[in-house]
C-alpha cells in the first residue's frame, strides 16, 4: 500500500500544484503582498480571522500565516474535488484525470467560494473537506459490505456527533449567543437570477448593469453564479451521463435554499398583492428558518457551496463525456484543452479585480499602548470591532468591547455610557486608560468629544487617534445615555454608584401591550388603552454598576410592511438624572413565590402616603391574586387601603409601582404601613399569602409592616 | 370480470346510501329543499321555475325580464349549466303536482347521487375486475365529505360527478383499444363533466385527464388520448360559448373573489366533520375546517385512506392516481397555507407574509381565474382515493373472499358513517305564503326586496318571484345581483316616496330573518308605510303608497365603509355639475384616491396639517341622470392587517354633494 501511495504522489502533489498555481492567479496580487497585505477586504472578517490566529500562537507573521492558510486551502479545495471527481468519473470514463481536473477548478473558483474567500471568511473557505466526506461515503456504499446504507448513517452520525460536541464547548459557537442572530436572512439570501449574474467587479461581465442589481453590494452571500462552461458541461453531463442526473438534482435542491425564505429578484423580496393581502413569495426555506441548528446562523446563501459542489461533479462529468469523444487526440493535446477550459473558468468565475487586499501595517504607536484595558470606538461599528482586535494583536492589552461571533458581547449599558460621556471617572472606573477613536467609522463628533474631554491625542494617523487618559478621578456619578429608539423599543442606559431608587418617566401611547424591563427582567407591563397616558414610575436600582432599562412592546412590528398600515410607537422613556441612594434589603418573602424586594414610603405633608414597591415573582401571578397596601392606625384600626389586582404576571417577571394613599385629615399619632398579598378567587373566596421570611418586626402573619408613620399634632 | 350485483340493484342500493346520507330528507321531500337556508336550492328553484314558466308561455327561458327591474338580466348562464336546472325540469314536468319544483329538485339530487356512485363502481369494476372493491369504492365516491359539503348547500350542478368516471373509464380503453363508441363516450363524458358547472373542467376532469394521459405513452398514443378531448371541447362549445361572449360584456358571475376563504387548510385532510355525532366531539375539527363545511369539507376518511395506502403500497399501476390526489390536495391548499381555518402568518427576514403554496402560479390564468374556489380540487382528491381504495379493496378481497357480502354492508355502514358530514342533513321549507302568491294578483310595477344586499335576501326573492311572478329591483342568475349598489342603498336607506316612485317600487317584502338584529329596518319601514300588509316569522310586506309628488330631487348618502374608505351615494335627477365638499383627516402623506363610479377622478397625498385639524375637499363633478357611487379610499388601501400589531392609517372624513 505504502508502494501503491509512492507511486501515487506524485500525480497528488502535480494536482496540488497546479491548483496552488491557479490559487495564486486568481488572487493575483496578493502572491506579491504575503506579508504586508491580508486577503480580502478591510471591512470584511480578515482582521478578526487574523485576530483567531494570533490566538494560537504562531511563529509565522500574521499576514504571512493567513494569506498561505488562504492559498493552501483553495488549492486543498480543489484537490479533495478533483478526488471525488475522478472517482465518480471512473465509472464512465476510464481516463478520468484530466476532467476530474476541470470538476476541482470548478469547485475551489466557484462565485460563492471567491465570494467568502473576499470577506475574509476563512473558515467558510476550507471546503475540502465536503468532497472528501462525500467520497468517503460512496466508497462505503459501494463497498461490498452488506447494508451500506447503514453505515453511511452511522459514518454520517458519527460525524454529527464530533461536531455537535466540538460546538457544545465552552466558546464554541452553538454556545455563543450572538451567533444565533448573526446575518439577516434576506440580505444573506442568494437572488433568483444568482446563478445566471457573474460578479460586478468582474473585468468584462461586470459592465453589465444588471450585475449590480441582482447582486446589490453583497458579493459575500449573493454569489452564486453557475457560469456558462459549467452549464453547458452540466447540460451535456445530464443529458449524456446517466450517472450525473442526481447531481442536477442535488444542484436544483441546494439553489432552492439558497435562495431563502423570499424570493429576491433583481436585490428585492418579490411582492404582490392577492385578496387584500401583500404577498412575498415563500420558498421552502422559510419553513426550515426556525428549525434547531439551522436557526443558529441563517445564510441560506451558503447552500451555494452545495451548489458548486454539484456544479462542479457536474462539470466533470461533461468534460469527461467530452474527453471520450475525442479518443484520438494526444494525451498533450488533451491537456492542453482541459488547461484552456480551466483558464477559461477561472476567467468566467473571476469575482474580483483587483484581488482585495487588506493592509496588515500597524503604528508603532500602537504596539507600545500600555495601560488596564483600551476602549476603541465606535464600540458599535463592525469594522471597529473587527480591527480593534486586529490591533490587540499588537499592543496586547485587554479590550473593553471585543468581540465573540456577531457582534460584541460586552454589555451595551457600559459600552454606550462610555462612548457617549467619556466620562474619565467612568472610564477610570471600567480600567479603560486607552482609548481608540476609529476615524473611517466617526463622523468627528467622537474625536471632538474625546479631545475636550480628554486633552489632545497621543496619536493620530489617518486611521486612528488614541488617547491615553491618565490621572486619578473621582468615584463615578449617577449617569444616563440613551439607547436604542424606534416604534418598537425606547432604551436608556445607566450607571449607578450605587444601589437605590431612580424614576423612570414614562409616556405611554396605550396602543400596544408595553413592558418596562430593567437589565432584560420586565419589571412592569402595560396593557393597550390603560389610560396611562404619563407616567412617572420609580425604579429599584438593586445594585451598583451599568443597568439597561427598557421600553419596549411585548409583540415587534414587522420591519416592513406596507405603507397603508403604521407601526403605533411604544411611547418614550426618560430618567431622572438623580439617583436616591438605599442599600438592599432582605427580600420580603411570601407565599406563592412573591418577594417583596425593595421598598420606600414617603409620607409628603403628613397627608399623603406614597409607597414604591418592587416586587418579584418566582411563580405566576393570576388575575385572581391581589396585592395590598393598608394604612392602620395605633389601635390596629385600618385607616386607608389600596388593593389591586395587577393582572396576570409570568414568573420570573417583577412589578414596580407607586401606590398613593390619601386623607385629607389624619389625626395625631402612630400610623404603620403594611403590604401584602391575598387570593380572591371567582366565587369571592379571599386567601391570605401568608408572609414565609424576611418579615420586618411588627409584621403579621400575612402582611409585612414596611413603615412606620408619625403624624404629630393636628394634621396641617 | 363479474359484476358484484345486478346493475339495477346496485343503483338502488346507492339510492338508499343517498337518503341515508340525506336524512332525514326523505322525510319532507315534497315540501322542503335539501340544503341549508344559506344554500343555493331557492336559486336553482326560482331559475328551474323561470325556464318552465318560459317554455309554458312561449318567452325565452335563457333572458329573465322579470329581475333587475326594469332591464331584465340574461339567463346565458343556465344554458351554460344544463346539468344544473334540467334534470329537476325534466322531473317538474312529470310530477303531477301544484308545486313540483321541490320534490323534483330533492329528487334529482338523491339520483344524483347514485349515479355517482354507479359511475364510479363501473370504472372501478374496469380497473380492478373486483366487483366488491368496486361497489364499496363506489360507496366512497359518492359520500366523499366533498360531495356532503356540496349537498349542504345544495350545489346540485357542482354535485353531478358521475361523468367524470365515465370519461376516464371510456377514455382508456379508447387509449388502449381506438373503439370508436369509446371514443364517442369519452368525448360526450368529457363534455358532460363540464355542464354540471364549467369550473369542474379544472377542478375535476382536467387533472384527470393529465393522470391518464400517463396512460399513453408515446408520441402517438397521446395525440390519439388529445382526440376524446377536441371531441368533448367541440361538443362543449355551443353550450358555453353564449356564456362567453355574455361575459365579454359583464364581470363573471362565477368569481367568488374570495379562494381565501375557499381554500382547504393543510389539516382539512384528517378533520372530519364538526357536526359529526362522534368525531364532532374533538375540539380540532371545528378549528380545522372553521364554519365553512359546505366548501372546505377535506376530508378523507380513515376507511379510504387505509384502502388508498394499501392499494397505493401494493399496486404499481395505482401510483398515477397516487400522484393525482397528491397534486390535487397541494392545489386545493390554495394560493395560501392554512393551518386552522385561517391563513398561515409567517415572518421571514422581518416581513410578514402568508406562505404562498403552487396555486398561486395557476390563481390567476385564464379560466383558473373565474372560479376561485380551490377546495374543490378535493373533488379530484376524493376520486384519486377512490380509485386507489378500489385496487387496495381488490388486494385485500382474497383474504375476506368467504364473507364478502356481510363485510362489504358492515364496511358501507362504517364509511358512510366515517364520512357523514351533516347530522342532521338541513332542509329549507320551500312551501311558500298564499300571500306571496296572492301579491301577483294585483298590478305591481316592482317589488323591491331588503336588506337587498344580503345574498340570501336575493335568492330568496327570485325564489318568492315563483310564486308572485312579479318584476323585482334585485335578482340574480349566479353569486349575487347585479343591482346598482347606489340605487339599492338609496333606496332602502331613505325610503323616499319620491326616489321608490322612481324606481317602480310598489311592494317592499322584508327578509326579517336577515334583517338587522335591532329592527332597524322594519322599525323605519313601518314609520313610514304603516303596519305591513302581511307579517310572518321570515316576511313582511309592506305596500308603498301611491305617490303623487314632485320628481326626486338630488339625493345623496355618505357612507364610511371601512377604516381607509367612504362612499357617496348619489341619485342625480339630470344631468349636471356639482360639487363634492368634505373634511378629511389622516395620517400625513397618506395617498388618497377619489375614484367615480370606479373611474379614478382625483389622486393626492393627504397633506401635513400641524394643529390636527382636516384639510378640506372640493372637486367638482360632471355627474349624468341616474345613481353614482362617489369613492373615496386610501392608496394604497390597508388591505388585510397581516400582523396584530399593525393598524391601518385611517382616512376619517366628512363628505358632501351639492349641484355647483
Amino acid at each position: 500500500m505504502l508502494t501503491d501511495f509512492r507511486a501515487r504522489l506524485p500525480l497528488h502533489l502535480a494536482v496540488y500544484g497546479l491548483y496552488l498555481l491557479i490559487a495564486l492567479m486568481v488572487t493575483f496580487p496578493l502572491v506579491t503582498h504575503l506579508s504586508t497585505h491580508f486577503a480580502g477586504f478591510a471591512d470584511g472578517d480578515v482582521y478578526q480571522a487574523a485576530h483567531q490566529l494570533w490566538r494560537l500562537g504562531l511563529a509565522v507573521p500574521l499576514p504571512a500565516a493567513l494569506n498561505l492558510y488562504v492559498l493552501l486551502t483553495l488549492a486543498l479545495n480543489g484537490w479533495a474535488m478533483w478526488m471525488l471527481a475522478r472517482s465518480l468519473i471512473h465509472a464512465v470514463a476510464p481516463a478520468a484525470h484530466l476532467p476530474a481536473l476541470v470538476a476541482g477548478a470548478v469547485y475551489m473558483l466557484y462565485p460563492t467560494m471567491q465570494g467568502h474567500l473576499g470577506a475574509g471568511h476563512i473558515g467558510l473557505i476550507a471546503q475540502w473537506g465536503v468532497p472528501l466526506y462525500t467520497l468517503g461515503l460512496f466508497r462505503l456504499y459501494d463497498s461490498q459490505h452488506s447494508r451500506p446504507l447503514v453505515r453511511i448513517a452511522a459514518a454520517a452520525g458519527l460525524g454529527l456527533v464530533v461536531l455537535l460536541v466540538m460546538g457544545a464547548l465552552p466558546g464554541a459557537p452553538l454556545n455563543t449567543p450572538a451567533e444565533s442572530d448573526a446575518g439577516e436572512i434576506v440580505r444573506s439570501s442568494a437572488d433568483l437570477l444568482a446563478a445566471v449574474t457573474p460578479s460586478y467587479l468582474h473585468p468584462v461581465f461586470g459592465q453589465f448593469a444588471y450585475t449590480r442589481q441582482v447582486l446589490g453590494d453583497n458579493l459575500t452571500e449573493g454569489a452564486g453564479y453557475f457560469g456558462i462552461a459549467a452549464a453547458l458541461l452540466s447540460l451535456i453531463a445530464v443529458i449524456r451521463v446517466r450517472a450525473a442526473r442526481g447531481w442536477l438534482v442535488v444542484a436544483a435542491v441546494a439553489y432552492l435554499l439558497s435562495l431563502g425564505g423570499l424570493l429576491n429578484v433583481f436585490g428585492q423580496p418579490v411582492r404582490f398583492a392577492f385578496e387584500g393581502y401583500q404577498v412575498y413569495i415563500t420558498l421552502p426555506f422559510a419553513l426550515a428558518a426556525d428549525l434547531p441548528l439551522i436557526d443558529l446562523v441563517r445564510t441560506p446563501g451558503r447552500f451555494n457551496l452545495l451548489t458548486a459542489l454539484a456544479a462542479a461533479v457536474l462539470a466533470g462529468y461533461g468534460a469527461a463525456w467530452l474527453s471520450i469523444r475525442l479518443p484520438r487526440l494526444p494525451s498533450a493535446v488533451k491537456g492542453a484543452l482541459t488547461l484552456a477550459l480551466i483558464a477559461g473558468i477561472a476567467f468566467e468565475y473571476q469575482t474580483f479585480t483587483p484581488f482585495p487586499l487588506a493592509p496588515a501595517a500597524i503604528p508603532p504607536q500602537v504596539r507600545d499602548l500600555a495601560g488596564r484595558a483600551i476602549l476603541d470606538l465606535p464600540y458599535d461599528h463592525p469594522v471597529t470591532i473587527s480591527y480593534s482586535l486586529y490591533l490587540q494583536t499588537a499592543h496586547e492589552r485587554p479590550l473593553i468591547a471585543g468581540q465573540g461571533a456577531g457582534s460584541s458581547t460586552q454589555d451595551p449599558a457600559k459600552l454606550a455610557l462610555l462612548q457617549a460621556t467619556l466620562d474619565p471617572a467612568l472610564l477610570d472606573a471600567v480600567g479603560a486608560d486607552v482609548i481608540i477613536v476609529h476615524r473611517a467609522q466617526d463622523d468627528g463628533t467622537l474625536e471632538a468629544r474625546a479631545r475636550a474631554v480628554l486633552g489632545d491625542p497621543t496619536y493620530a494617523d489617518a486611521q486612528l487617534t488614541i488617547f491615553e487618559r491618565d490621572g486619578a478621578p473621582p468615584a463615578p456619578a449617577f449617569q444616563t445615555a440613551q439607547g436604542r429608539v424606534n416604534p418598537d423599543e425606547h432604551t436608556a442606559y445607566l450607571y449607578a454608584p450605587a444601589s437605590g431608587w431612580t424614576a423612570a418617566r414614562l409616556t405611554l401611547p396605550g396602543e400596544r401591550d408595553t413592558s418596562l424591563s430593567l437589565n432584560g427582567r420586565v419589571i412592569r407591563t402595560f396593557a393597550p388603552d390603560a389610560g396611562d397616558d404619563a407616567v412617572t414610575l420609580p425604579v429599584w436600582l438593586p445594585a451598583p454598576g451599568f443597568h439597561t432599562l427598557r421600553l419596549h412592546s411585548v409583540d415587534a412590528c414587522p420591519q416592513a410592511f406596507d405603507s397603508a398600515l403604521r407601526c403605533p410607537p411604544v411611547g418614550t422613556l426618560a430618567l431622572e438624572t438623580g439617583l436616591r441612594e438605599s442599600s438592599a434589603p432582605a427580600p420580603i418573602r411570601f407565599e406563592n413565590g412573591i418577594a417583596l424586594s425593595a421598598w420606600i414610603v414617603d409620607f409628603p405633608l403628613q397627608r399623603a402616603v406614597q409607597a414604591a414597591l418592587r416586587w418579584d415573582f418566582g411563580r405566576p401571578i393570576t388575575r385572581n391574586d391581589v396585592r395590598f397596601v393598608h394604612v392602620t392606625d395605633s389601635a390596629g384600626v385600618l385607616i386607608l387601603q389600596a388593593d389591586r389586582p395587577i393582572g396576570a404576571a409570568a414568573g420570573g417577571t417583577s412589578w414596580q409601582e407607586t401606590v398613593s394613599l390619601y386623607r385629607a385629615r389624619l389625626p395625631a399619632g402612630e400610623y404603620r404601613v403594611y403590604a401584602g398579598w391575598y387570593r380572591l378567587a371567582d366565587d369571592s373566596t379571599l386567601t391570605n399569602y401568608a408572609l414565609m421570611d424576611g418579615a420586618p418586626d411588627g409584621s403579621t402573619g400575612n402582611a409585612a409592616l414596611i413603615a412606620v408613620l408619625t403624624v404629630g399634632g393636628a394634621a396641617p | 370480470m363479474k359484476p358484484f350485483l345486478p346493475a339495477p340493484l346496485i343503483v338502488c342500493l346507492y339510492c338508499a346510501a343517498a337518503c341515508a346520507i340525506t336524512y332525514p330528507a326523505v322525510t319532507v321531500i315534497a315540501t322542503d329543499f335539501i340544503g341549508h337556508p344559506f344554500g343555493d336550492h331557492t336559486e336553482y328553484a326560482a331559475h328551474i321555475g323561470w325556464i318552465l314558466h318560459a317554455l309554458r308561455s312561449g318567452q325565452n327561458p335563457f333572458f329573465q325580464p322579470l329581475l333587475l327591474y326594469p332591464e331584465g338580466l340574461s339567463a346565458a348562464w343556465l344554458w351554460a349549466v344544463p346539468l344544473q336546472s334540467f334534470p329537476a325540469l325534466a322531473v317538474s314536468l312529470i310530477l303531477p303536482l301544484d308545486q313540483p319544483i321541490p320534490l323534483a329538485f330533492n329528487l334529482t339530487l338523491l339520483v344524483t347521487l347514485a349515479v355517482n356512485g354507479w359511475s364510479l363502481y363501473r370504472f372501478a369494476l374496469y380497473l380492478t375486475g373486483n366487483g366488491a372493491a368496486s361497489f364499496t369504492a363506489g360507496l366512497l365516491y359518492m359520500s366523499l365529505p366533498v360531495v356532503q359539503g356540496h349537498i349542504g348547500a345544495a350545489h346540485i350542478g357542482l354535485l353531478m360527478l358521475w361523468p367524470v368516471p365515465l370519461y376516464a373509464w371510456a377514455l382508456m380503453r379508447w387509449i388502449d383499444t381506438a373503439r370508436r363508441r369509446d371514443l364517442a363516450l369519452a368525448g360526450v363524458c368529457f363534455a358532460l363533466s363540464g355542464l354540471g358547472s364549467p369550473v369542474m373542467l379544472i377542478y375535476f376532469t382536467l387533472p384527470v385527464t393529465l393522470i391518464l394521459l400517463i396512460h399513453a405513452h408515446g408520441r402517438h398514443r397521446l395525440v390519439h388520448a388529445l382526440v376524446p378531448l377536441v371531441v368533448g371541447g367541440a361538443l362543449l362549445l355551443p353550450f358555453i360559448l353564449p356564456y362567453l361572449i355574455e361575459t365579454q360584456r359583464s364581470p363573471s358571475i362565477l368569481n367568488s373573489g374570495d379562494s381565501i376563504r375557499y381554500s382547504a387548510s393543510l389539516l382539512g385532510i384528517v378533520a372530519p366533520s364538526s357536526q359529526h355525532p362522534l368525531y364532532g366531539t374533538l375540539e380540532y375539527p371545528a378549528r380545522v375546517v372553521g364554519g365553512e363545511l359546505v366548501e372546505n369539507s377535506a376530508y378523507l376518511g380513515v376507511f379510504t385512506a387505509v384502502f388508498a395506502l394499501v392499494g397505493l403500497v401494493t399496486v404499481r399501476r395505482v401510483r398515477p392516481w397516487g400522484m393525482l390526489a397528491l397534486t390535487a390536495w397541494v392545489l386545493s391548499l390554495g394560493v395560501f397555507l392554512k393551518i386552522d381555518a385561517t391563513t398561515a402568518i409567517v415572518t421571514v427576514g422581518g416581513r410578514v407574509t402568508p406562505v404562498t403554496l403552487p396555486y398561486a402560479l395557476i390563481a390567476d390564468l385564464p379560466f383558473v381565474d373565474l372560479s376561485r374556489t380551490p377546495s374543490r380540487f378535493n373533488f379530484a382528491v376524493g376520486f384519486a382515493a377512490a380509485v386507489m381504495a378500489a385496487y387496495g379493496l381488490a388486494r385485500l378481497w382474497p383474504h375476506v373472499k368467504p364473507a364478502a357480502l356481510p363485510i362489504t354492508a358492515v364496511l358501507a355502514v362504517l364509511i358512510m358513517f366515517d364520512h357523514q358530514v351533516w347530522w342532521d342533513m338541513p332542509t329549507t321549507p320551500a312551501i311558500l305564503p298564499a300571500a306571496i302568491h296572492d301579491l301577483g294578483a294585483q298590478p305591481v310595477r316592482a317589488v323591491f326586496n331588503v336588506p337587498f344586499a344580503h345574498p340570501i335576501v336575493d335568492k330568496e326573492a327570485i325564489y318568492l318571484q315563483t310564486a308572485h311572478q312579479l318584476p323585482i329591483l334585485g335578482g340574480h342568475i349566479a353569486r349575487e345581483t347585479p343591482l346598482d349598489p347606489a340605487k339599492g342603498t338609496l333606496l332602502e336607506s331613505t325610503l323616499d316616496p319620491a326616489l321608490l316612485d322612481a324606481a317602480g317600487v310598489e311592494v317592499i317584502i322584508l327578509h326579517r330573518q336577515w334583517d338587522d338584529p335591532a329592527g332597524e329596518l322594519e322599525a323605519r319601514l313601518r314609520a313610514r308605510f304603516g303596519e305591513p300588509s302581511y307579517a310572518d316569522e321570515q316576511y313582511a310586506i309592506y305596500r308603498v303608497p301611491t305617490y303623487s309628488g314632485s320628481p326626486p330631487t338630488l339625493v345623496w348618502l355618505h357612507a364610511p365603509i371601512l377604516a381607509d374608505q367612504h362612499r357617496v351615494y348619489a341619485y342625480v335627477p339630470v344631468d349636471g355639475a356639482f360639487l363634492l365638499t368634505g373634511m378629511v383627516t389622516g395620517d400625513s402623506g397618506r395617498g388618497a384616491r377619489l375614484d367615480v363610479d370606479g373611474i379614478p377622478a382625483l389622486e393626492w397625498a393627504i397633506p401635513t396639517i400641524t394643529d390636527g385639524s382636516a384639510h378640506g375637499l372640493r372637486v367638482p363633478l360632471t355627474l349624468t341622470a341616474g345613481y353614482h357611487t362617489i369613492t373615496l379610499n386610501g392608496d394604497p388601501r390597508c388591505g388585510v392587517i397581516p400582523a396584530p400589531m399593525l393598524t391601518c392609517r385611517r382616512i376619517d372624513a366628512q363628505l358632501s354633494l351639492a349641484p355647483a
